[in-house]
């Protein structure tokens, strides 16, 4: 069950030797060092490796693309589109999908597709904010706690601990009833407790690098401290950084979905992805289509970074035994 | 091991204690008081006035902080703004039930079927369950669950009438909602442990343990799955906490009595009490989960429970 | 000394590894045979095949590997072609295997005892728990463990390592196979120990009347416990012969090649021999011999075609183009 192998593979025949051969063939032959199979390979930086690694991934490659066509989308088709999001036609309202309106109409006669794309511009911005700011504290909160070591460590490792115990969701809602509702709110909110994690995962990293041998070795021979930060701590810490943000943002999208979703999020005419499933769940009985496509663009999305931040972390972080 | 609970708790109860501090905060920087709701809309200025004073709440901050942690540790949570009169350790008591069913229940069913489908993938690596898992895992943690509960409430509640669609009659109340939270564990339990599960078979002990010649039955249950089930205890922690979270907006869709429904009504109706009261009990379930998860991890893997010993040669 | 039992006999054995570069051809027609009570040394470097023979004769080859042909004879009987059933029978019972790496060959969560009574249940099933948990405690004291009895309910990571290696043993002795399979049991130990764990399999082969197949690199450990020595490079056979007469009388070049790389303490030549170059890339093999690009006795033949086997006594045989009678100067 686990073990078979189930390909067939038929070795070549050896190619025996005919019995007459020419007895110039049995003197010594000329052995250049050509001949030794010296493993020449390219040096690459280990990103560039990785890079190739992922290039050959092809549900990541097409989940990139899917990605790339979606926030083209989310730019242009609410700036090309003839409606707006917020202007209301009363004469025009609950509408399903028809050419006039791709994804339909809702109560208040505002065209979905236009709607949509500018929601899912706004979830998108909203996630790469968030991500970005939590990226951005995380990292200078790990990298200093692990480059400075010591007491200043202990410290700010017993912070993060303490800070640990808070339960995200719960402060990033309460955030968000004291401050005026809008998207500076929710990325802020967001990041009040969202760096933590990262700020591991950062000192972690540094730490972990900072003992190997290759550092040790590199300052046995000389190299001067920036130098060595540079060529070894950062681009191994930097794929387990853009490994974490490819899962950060669409971690954000969906807590900013789920924010909105309960209320708490943007106001109307305000809209984020969360903002019109909430709007097509309260719908759902006279227009699914409401529903449907708002949930449909923050699935595909949510799946799309999924596959494409595994393969990021294959190809970054392989484990393969060969 | 009781030094290391020891310092976790003291950190559990610094934690809770910034919690309450800032829940408290948020309380009193939030605009407007329990008493101009809609709820209160008959009583004339003069009268709310009159019932701030009643509750302490026209005293001075610190004043009001310290009488409040004082309570705390008495048991005292304070009493309700919007439930007049009821203590807040009440109201949330009468409405942790349906929470926990729904939750338990999700759990349950997640790991269950997660699990199982998980293993099953990695024994036939590349095969059609391992890719239909991959796919369920993928679109699992993909659709957010209050999608997942609004579609499961239109198609099978609504359209076919197979289960009730809300509100807390009868058991079957509990199906949908239970369903449309398991699908966050069920996926993450499935890739987690099929990951595990790949990562023991390609081990050394493995082939030690087939040389042996045991039969493939014996190889899973008591070499493989003994040591790739021991780190999925690691993930529970969190997917309790998922749920806690999940049922705010799971409860609210579905109209079910439970203490995520009340979060929310209560952050709509300004009820301090309510709200810091739940949001210490919030806080005490997760590092409690994550406490909890720890020690049994440790307790359970030999590596963790029995430090190594000596053995010279 | 023909009048030895054949206990093994390999025939032409060919291994593939199908892995996510492409198919590894890690075996390439290689034969040779197993007496009873003698001990058989597999050299060879890395990626030489060694490994992966014995595997396949257990049938415990990895994900993605196969025997695509080829025979293994156990007692007369072709055991490619066993069901896995049958294979169970074989494995543990017949024929052991220990492994290099005694920190991760044993299973972490389950305790030693319980690792060999496992064996023992598997293959002895007139055997009551206690009488298994009697044999394991004894079989502990029999490679050497101290306090056996304690040892008993002990993990794998309370051992060290020379102490695990024989845990090891214990287990794969258990039922007291006709085969011990030892792959390269003393390469990841202290040099120290790996004396004690050579003699002490030396000792229980005695006692226990077993064969013992020992795969290594290091041609210290096959001068002191191997009695027929087989030269293995590039997935193909290259040297097979008594003790005495690969050391002495070696005949393939890399053999020799071998055994100028093993540095002796007490010359005057500060530079250490290596034979230059790496092994063959054995996802596309080469036509020819495998180690023509590195040999320093090349002929123009040796890089077309594969060359045939000579026998230089009853034991002793290598696979070289040098031995042809159409070399000039061939013996």
């Amino acid at each position: 069950m686990m073990f078979k192998c189930k390909e067939k593979f038929v070795p070549a025949k050896p190619v025996e030797a005919p019995a007459d051969l020419p007895a110039d063939l049995f003197e010594a032959a000329e052995q250049n060092s050509s001949d030794l199979e010296y493993i020449a390979r390219k040096h690459h930086s280990a990103l560039y490796d990785g890079w190739i690694r992922l290039r050959k991934n092809k549900a990541a490659v097409i989940c990139a693309v899917i990605l790339i066509v979606i926030t083209l989308f989310a730019i242009f088709a609410p700036i090309l589109s003839q409606y707006t999001y917020f202007d209301t036609n009363y004469k025009a309202k609950l509408k399903p999908p028809s050419i006039e309106h791709p994804f339909g109409t809702d109560q208040f006669g505002r065209d979905q597709w236009t709607r949509i794309w500018y929601g899912t511009r706004i979830s998108l911005l909203i996630g790469l904010v968030a991500a970005l700011l939590n990226l951005f504290i995380g990292v200078i909160y790990g990298a200093v706690s692990a480059m400075i070591g010591g007491r200043v460590d202990a410290i700010m490792q017993r912070i993060i601990e303490i800070l640990v115990g808070v339960p995200h969701l719960i402060i990033v809602i309460l955030f968000m009833m004291i401050l005026p509702p809008g998207v500076g709110t929710i990325v802020i909110a967001m990041s009040i407790t969202g760096w933590v994690n990262m700020a591991r995962l950062v000192r972690a990293q540094i730490l972990k690098l900072k003992n190997q041998e290759f550092v040790m070795a590199a300052k046995l021979l000389g190299t001067s401290g920036w130098k060595m930060i540079m060529k070894h701590l950062v681009p191994n810490t930097v794929s387990v950084i853009v490994i974490q943000i490819m899962f950060a943002i669409p971690s954000a999208i969906f807590t900013e979905a789920f924010l909105s979703f309960i209320g708490v999020g943007l106001a109307a005419p305000k809209a984020s992805l969360g903002v019109l499933i909430n709007d097509g769940y309260k719908m759902l009985r006279a227009a699914p289509y409401m529903l449907i496509y708002p949930a449909l663009a923050i699935i595909l999305i949510m799946v799309c970074f999924s596959i494409l931040g595994d393969g990021l972390r294959d190809a970054l972080d392989p484990r393969m035994k060969h | 091991m009781a030094k290391y609970i020891g310092k976790r708790v003291f950190y559990m109860i610094i934690t809770l204690f910034l919690i309450a501090v800032l829940t408290f905060v948020l309380m009193k920087i939030l605009p407007g008081s329990p008493f101009d709701t809609e709820r209160f809309e008959k009583l004339t200025p003069q009268q709310q006035q009159e019932a701030l004073a009643k509750y302490d709440l026209d005293k001075p901050i610190y004043v009001q902080f310290f009488k409040y942690i004082t309570d705390m540790l008495k048991g005292d949570f304070g009493t309700s703004f919007y439930y007049t009169k009821m203590p807040v350790t009440r109201v949330i008591f009468s409405r942790i039930g349906p929470s926990m069913l729904v939750g338990a229940q999700a759990i349950l069913i997640g790991l269950a079927i997660g699990l199982s489908l998980g293993i099953i993938a990695a024994c036939r690596h590349n095969g059609f369950v391992d890719n239909l898992t991959m796919i369920i895992a993928v679109l699992g943690i993909s659709v957010p669950n209050f999608v997942a509960a609004a579609l499961l409430q239109y198609y099978i509640g609504l359209k076919l009438g197979w289960l009730p669609v809300g509100f807390w009659e009868s058991w079957a109340c509990s199906v949908l909602p239970s369903l449309a939270l398991c699908v966050q564990p069920l996926a993450t339990s499935a890739r987690f442990i099929r990951a595990e599960t790949l990562d023991v078979l390609q081990q050394d002990y493995i082939v030690t343990a087939r040389s042996k010649g045991m039969t493939q039955a014996r190889l899973l249950l008591k070499h493989t799955l003994r040591n790739s089930i021991i780190p999925v205890i690691t993930i529970i922690g969190t997917m309790v906490v998922n749920l806690l979270t999940g049922s705010l907006a799971i409860e609210s869709i579905f109209s079910i009595p439970g203490i995520g429904g009340l979060f929310t009504d209560s952050v709509k109706n300004n009820d301090y009490n309510v709200i810091m009261g739940l949001t210490i009990l919030y806080s005490f379930m997760y590092m409690l989960a994550i406490l909890i998860t720890d020690i049994a991890y440790s307790l359970v893997d030999p590596r963790i429970r029995i430090a190594a010993g000596k053995g010279g040669d | 000394m023909s009048e030895k039992k054949k206990l093994l006999e390999v025939k032409d054995m060919y291994v593939s590894i199908h892995t996510d570069s492409g198919v590894v051809q890690a075996v390439r027609g290689v034969s040779f045979d197993l007496y009873e009570v003698e001990t058989l040394a597999i050299v060879g470097e890395s990626g030489s095949g060694k490994s992966i023979t014995n595997k396949a004769i257990m049938g415990l080859l990895p994900i993605g590997g196969r025997i695509d042909s080829g025979t293994v004879l156990l007692g007369g009987k072709d055991i490619t072609h066993y069901t896995e059933k049958q294979m169970r029978d074989v494995r543990g019972a017949e024929i052991s295997m220990i492994f290099q790496d005694p920190l991760t060959s044993l299973n972490p969560t389950m305790t030693v005892g319980k690792q060999i009574t496992e064996m023992l249940m598997l293959h002895k099933p007139g055997m009551t728990k206690e009488q298994r948990k009697e044999r394991a405690i004894e079989l502990l004291g029999m490679v050497g463990i101290p306090n056996p009895t304690e040892r008993f309910d002990q993990y794998p990571h309370q051992f060290s390592g020379g102490m695990r290696q024989r845990v090891m043993i214990s287990i794969a002795l258990a039922c007291e196979p006709k085969i011990l399979i030892a792959d390269e049991p003393t390469t990841a130990l202290d040099v120290t120990i790996q004396a004690q764990i050579l003699d002490l399999m030396k000792e229980l082969q005695k006692k226990i009347n077993t064969s013992i197949i020992i795969i290594t690199h290091n041609l210290g450990v096959v001068a002191s416990v191997a009695d027929r020595v087989l030269v293995m490079y590039g997935g193909k056979f290259a040297e097979v012969g008594d003790l005495d007469e690969v050391f002495y009388d070696m005949k393939h070049p890399y053999t020799k090649g071998l055994m100028e790389s093993i540095p002796i303490l007490h010359s005057e030549d500060q530079d250490l021999y290596s034979i230059p170059g790496s092994p063959p890339d054995l996802v596309k093999p080469p036509v020819g011999c495998p180690f023509a690009p590195r040999c320093n006795e090349c002929l123009k033949v040796c890089k077309l075609y594969p060359p045939k086997t000579h026998s230089f006594s009853e034991k002793h045989m290598a696979t070289c183009w040098l031995y042809d009678e159409r070399v000039k100067g061939a013996k």
